[in-house]
């Protein structure tokens, strides 16, 4: 019996050390740059980027991206969302809106990746990652 | 009464004898397993974060790897991936859940090893090493690791699933516990 509460205790701190490590991660990768001025949209596929664009915060700002693969990107109110996608699961358009630093949207069935870029962090391209990027 | 059961739970209780007990209860635990993967794609449990499911063929998986051993759990794992594979997906989603559930399994099985914790312990690491897993997989697959912004969420999710498997899974090891017992 004692050793039987031993282990529910252990599963207790076992849980509580994976939340707060959730919540460390969480806090270094969300709260870090948040009104960064200058940010890209890059658009990648299979790892390369094919496309990039000013991204602009303005009010009445409106772009609509359609790529060939069938996935339609749209920037409206300073805010990047997924409009129409035909994969089959349709995951990268409820993953909603995007609108900040190192933020991105992902559709895995078409291999391809939206994501706000800040300017100054321009060595975050393409495979540089590798580097830079814990693993 | 209920501390008693508990204590039961975390021992190895069955041992398999002979190769037609080996391919019967490996069996019966795949088809287990498969069933609840079909349940999970009726049941519209989709987050918008890709790599999130709430894993009910953990369930099986971690039933057997705690009523007999990681052989037996191994041989479920393998047998459900393909037939849920082969039956509802494509090479595809097979190479992605395989990837997932062995990634999983094997933090399970040492997870088991430590004998540090209960069923519910060892669920939760299983599906946090799921999620992560198939976090990691995708980051390879798509070249990119903006998939890292998806982990804080990945991993409380995980805890989340594991503790609900984990403990529907208690209840499943308690009636099979007796089961095995009874039929020795």
């Amino acid at each position: 019996m004692k050793a039987n509460n031993k282990k529910i205790r252990n599963d207790i701190i076992l849980i509580c050390i994976l939340c707060v490590t959730a919540a460390v991660a969480c806090f270094f990768l969300y709260f870090k740059a948040d009104n960064a001025e200058k940010m890209q949209l890059q658009i990648l596929i299979d790892g390369e980027l094919i496309e990039t664009y000013d991204y602009s915060t303005d009010e009445d700002f409106y772009k609509e991206i359609a790529l060939d693969i069938g996935n339609t990107i749209v920037v409206e109110n300073g805010q990047i969302y997924m409009k129409e996608a035909n994969c089959p699961d349709g995951l990268c358009i409820k993953q909603g809106e995007i609108s900040k630093d190192g933020q991105s949207i992902i559709c895995l069935p078409h291999k391809l990746v939206v994501r706000l870029v800040e300017l100054s962090r321009d060595n975050f391209s393409e495979n540089d990652g590798l580097d830079v990027m814990p693993r | 009464m209920t501390q008693n059961i508990q204590n039961k739970d975390i021992k190895i209780v069955g041992k398999l004898h002979s190769k037609a007990q080996f391919v019967a209860i490996v069996g019966v635990m795949a088809a287990f397993a498969a069933i609840l993967s079909y349940i999970e794609t009726i049941i519209p449990f989709s987050i918008w974060i890709p790599g999130v499911k709430l894993g009910l063929a953990n369930i099986a998986i971690v039933v057997i790897l705690c009523l007999y051993g990681a052989r037996e759990a191994f041989a479920v794992n393998i047998v459900r991936i393909l037939v849920v594979g082969l039956l509802f997906g494509n090479m595809f989603s097979i190479s992605f859940s395989l990837a997932g559930a062995l990634i999983s399994f094997a933090v399970m099985v040492l997870a088991k090893k430590t004998d540090l914790f209960t069923i519910i312990g060892i669920s939760v690491t299983g599906g946090v090493a799921h999620n992560l897993g198939q976090m990691i997989v995708a980051s390879v697959v798509i070249e990119t690791y903006s998939v890292v912004y998806y982990m804080p969420a990945l991993m409380i999710a995980g805890v989340i699933t594991g503790i609900i498997i984990g403990m529907v899974g208690k209840i499943i090891l308690k009636y099979m516990t007796k089961i095995v017992k009874n039929k020795r």
